[in-house]
């Protein structure tokens, strides 16, 4: 047992340290750290994309015969890794890393070629389409229809809690061909230009005060039968084929540990009650250990999982955790960190960005702006992508043989 | 990376489950368990012979040179049986009078501690002490002939039965100060040693010391006067990795336990593992052990890595067994509950497990102490 990193895995580690160090711009991960809600806003994403594309990294979770990277499962793993310890801006996942896997595996050759490069390059802002209001964990139920009329889809429905509709020019749909079967056979994946008419997005407003998600309604959309992606009534399975590209791989746990980090340089200034500084305060300090205990355990599990996955040996059913995790730890930061700013804690300033000129007037502490939004933002990690309920029942199943 | 056991260690698993098999019956446990000394000599000694002290002991002394790693798969393996043998004040004792003993301390202990012929007891903590291994309020004062003067009390002394006893003292510096503490060993016929011994939750024994004018020799120190304290550090640390891997060896099977309990008995017509409050009760269990048992091996990992400075493998170590020790009482309290009042009865094993648990979460120090003081994030570390 060691977790000691190839020579070749070592290498590749300082390229990527040496490239953040001397490529990542700092007003970036400021924007990034300042950013309360799950996704940066585009004008950061897409400058950052620029820079990794120009370095031929963008697309490092893509194989090498689809214009990515090729890199190893590890190579992927150690990028995230650096990254998240550089503060980098998350990229938009989802035309990169939740769509162009599906395209990869199930399009034809024209659609790669329309729709690859204009991932790459920024032109085509993805979202996605599956969630509905009567559709949530059980995604199967889903009702927004697209009937065959020549060489069109006619789409009829909603989807919602659609992140990024409002800035993208595209979608991608979970749509259902027939309802004559079995509800996950009558399914099918559908792309969508969201400047076809019959398409109207409108804002949800969410507690934080964010602009983020949004409910998209559709009223005889008439879409072309070229941008059915694979077979009709494959959707599910794409769907499915998308989660098991996830599962095992996830990076999230050095996030987490870089949030604590500065949790825990925070507590060296920030005042506590009785006087001193929250240092002090034996209560905060341990409830803290504990939380950051956890983040050490997933990352130890994460790396497991890379080495697992690396070695061609079977990820077992124990990955279904890493949602869990994720979610729990996440939001415990988040509560910690709105106790540890007090009053302080309290503003929930709805202005955004929270940062660069436009920022809102400082009073106090910089980072005490973010707490409040931040907590109300992340109560979405315990629901989005299969809420903790739903993980809870598949590991009771597959980890507990329940 | 690699996360996978060797052969060697995959044989020494299968060997001491073995051992439990053979040794660790319900029956056989409990006549252990009913003697003075809470637990059988005899056993004890079969369980040395299988190599687990020498394992602990370092090769240029004579043992076998085990790594921390070697140590997790020892203790996970046997933590099923919920062993009453002294193994713990055993190694910890060996491993002070090895890093620390004079020659002659070592000719004369270290094999036969190995071998299981010997016992000596391990008495630091104290009333006050709460787990902070720099907390000593019983002192040694030298005396004329380079002896000392022993004066004091001890909470717990582990390791009862043998005819001696290794004492912390204080030789220098106020009750906190982690300079000025010394080890002594003391033999348990020396006038003015009082012992009181007592049952632990899992139905071992210790004993309260109090030391009331104990004369002692020269000879009785081991190693240097007022510089114990990082000593007790690193092998106590080692002591809370190995207890945190017993934890998840018991906690392995309790919850294999649990759920098979959770899949065949019925109440209401359904398996109770049907009523999905249950199942995200398990689940939530499930992943609590996923991160304990992770946090185990990176503590392994750490303690066997020279490249990582000490403090910091102490960190992981002591970060292990708070986490571990918090998430041994949450799951067994859970899992007791799932066995209704069964799960009461002295006769099912979960009940037995669960004091062995929480006995562990409160061995050396609890989760605050552990924690206490602790930047637990290193960045040279993760970034590693």
């Amino acid at each position: 047992m060691n977790l000691d990193l190839s020579p070749a895995d070592m290498a590749f580690r300082d390229d990527v340290r040496a490239f953040l160090a001397d490529n990542l711009p700092q007003p970036l991960c400021h924007a990034a750290r300042m950013t309360p809600s799950v996704f940066v806003e585009p004008d950061i994403y897409l400058e950052w994309q620029a820079i990794l594309r120009r370095k031929g990294w963008l697309a490092y979770s893509w194989p090498e015969e689809e214009g990515g990277t090729g890199w190893t499962p590890v190579q992927r793993y150690i990028f995230e890794r650096e990254c998240a310890f550089a503060h980098a801006p998350h990229i938009a996942v989802q035309g990169l890393k939740l769509l162009a896997p599906v395209l990869h595996r199930f399009a034809s050759p024209a659609q790669k070629a329309f729709f690859l490069p204009r991932i790459l390059s920024g032109e085509h802002l993805w979202c996605q389409g599956y969630s509905e209001p009567e559709a949530g964990s059980d995604l199967a139920s889903l009702r927004t229809r697209a009937m065959r009329d020549g060489d069109h889809y006619v789409v009829d429905g909603t989807k919602i809690w659609t992140t990024n509709a409002h800035l993208s020019n595209w979608i991608f749909c979970l749509v259902r061909t027939d309802a004559s079967v079995k509800p996950q056979q009558g399914i099918s994946f559908l792309l969508i230009d969201m400047a076809t008419p019959g398409i109207s997005v409108s804002p949800i407003e969410l507690i934080s005060g964010d602009r983020e998600l949004n409910q998209v309604f559709f009223d005889s959309v008439h879409v072309p039968a070229a941008n059915l992606v694979g077979a009709e009534g494959q959707g599910w399975t794409m769907a499915k084929y998308l989660l098991e590209q996830e599962r095992g791989g996830s990076c999230q746990a050095p996030g987490l540990l870089m949030a604590l980090e500065e949790l825990r340089e925070a507590a060296q200034t920030l005042p506590a009650r009785g006087g001193g500084t929250l240092c002090d305060d034996a209560d905060f300090m341990h409830r803290l250990a504990m939380v950051e205990l956890a983040a050490l355990g997933m990352d130890m599990f994460e790396l497991q999982s890379i080495a697992d996955i690396a070695a061609g040996r079977v990820v077992g059913p124990k990955t279904a955790l890493t949602g869990l995790y994720t979610a729990t730890i996440r939001q415990d930061i988040d509560r910690l960190r709105l106790e540890a700013h007090g009053p302080g804690g309290l503003r929930l300033e709805n202005h955004r960005p929270l940062y660069g000129a436009d920022a809102p007037i400082l009073i106090g502490r910089e980072d005490a702006m973010l707490a409040m939004p931040a907590f109300l933002n992340n109560k979405a990690w315990s629901i989005m992508a299969g809420s903790n309920e739903v993980m809870r029942t598949i590991i009771a199943r597959t980890v507990v043989n329940l | 990376m690699d996360f996978n056991l060797s052969d060697e260690q995959t044989a020494l698993s299968d060997s001491l489950s073995r051992f439990i098999d053979y040794h660790y019956s319900a029956e056989q446990r409990a006549r252990a368990c009913g003697r003075t000394e809470g637990f059988d000599p005899d056993n004890w000694r079969k369980l040395a012979e299988t190599g687990l002290v020498m394992l602990a002991l370092r090769e240029e002394s004579g043992g076998l040179g085990g790594s921390a790693i070697d140590m997790m798969v020892a203790l996970q393996a046997l933590g099923p049986g919920l062993i009453l043998d002294p193994w713990l004040p055993t190694i910890i004792v060996a491993r002070i009078i090895e890093q620390a003993g004079s020659a002659a301390q070592k000719r004369a202990w270290l094999e036969r501690l190995a071998g299981g012929q010997v016992l000596i007891g391990f008495a630091h903590s104290e009333a006050r002490g709460w787990g902070r291994l720099n907390h000593c309020e019983t002192r040694a004062v030298p005396e004329g002939g380079g002896g000392y003067r022993l004066d004091g009390a001890k909470a717990m002394a582990l390791g009862v039965g043998g005819g001696s006893l290794l004492i912390t003292a204080r030789t220098s510096g106020a009750a906190d100060d982690p300079q000025g503490i010394s080890v002594f060993l003391v033999d348990k016929a020396i006038p003015g040693l009082s012992r009181q011994p007592f049952r632990l939750a899992d139905g071992s024994v210790a004993e309260g010391l109090i030391l009331t004018d104990c004369h002692v020799g020269p000879d009785a120190i081991v190693g240097d006067a007022d510089h114990a304290f990082p000593l007790l550090q690193r092998i106590i640390a080692h002591a809370c990795a190995m207890l945190s891997s017993e934890a998840i060896g018991i906690l392995d099977r309790m919850m294999a336990d649990t759920a098979e309990h959770l899949r065949t008995r019925r109440q209401f017509g359904v398996a109770l593992g049907s009523f999905q409050v249950l199942q995200h009760r398990m689940a939530d269990c499930a992943a609590e052990l996923e991160l304990a048992r992770a946090l185990v091996v990176r503590a392994a990992m750490h303690l066997s890595d020279p490249a990582i400075a000490p403090a910091e493998q102490w960190i992981a170590a002591f970060g292990a067994k708070a986490f571990c020790g918090t998430a041994a009482v949450r799951i067994a309290e859970e899992c007791v509950q799932f066995h209704g009042a069964m799960g009461l009865t002295q006769e099912l094993w979960v009940g037995r497990a669960m004091k062995r648990l929480v006995l562990i979460a409160g061995l050396f120090g609890d989760a605050r102490a552990h924690t206490e003081g602790n930047d637990l994030i290193r960045k040279a570390d993760i970034i590693r």
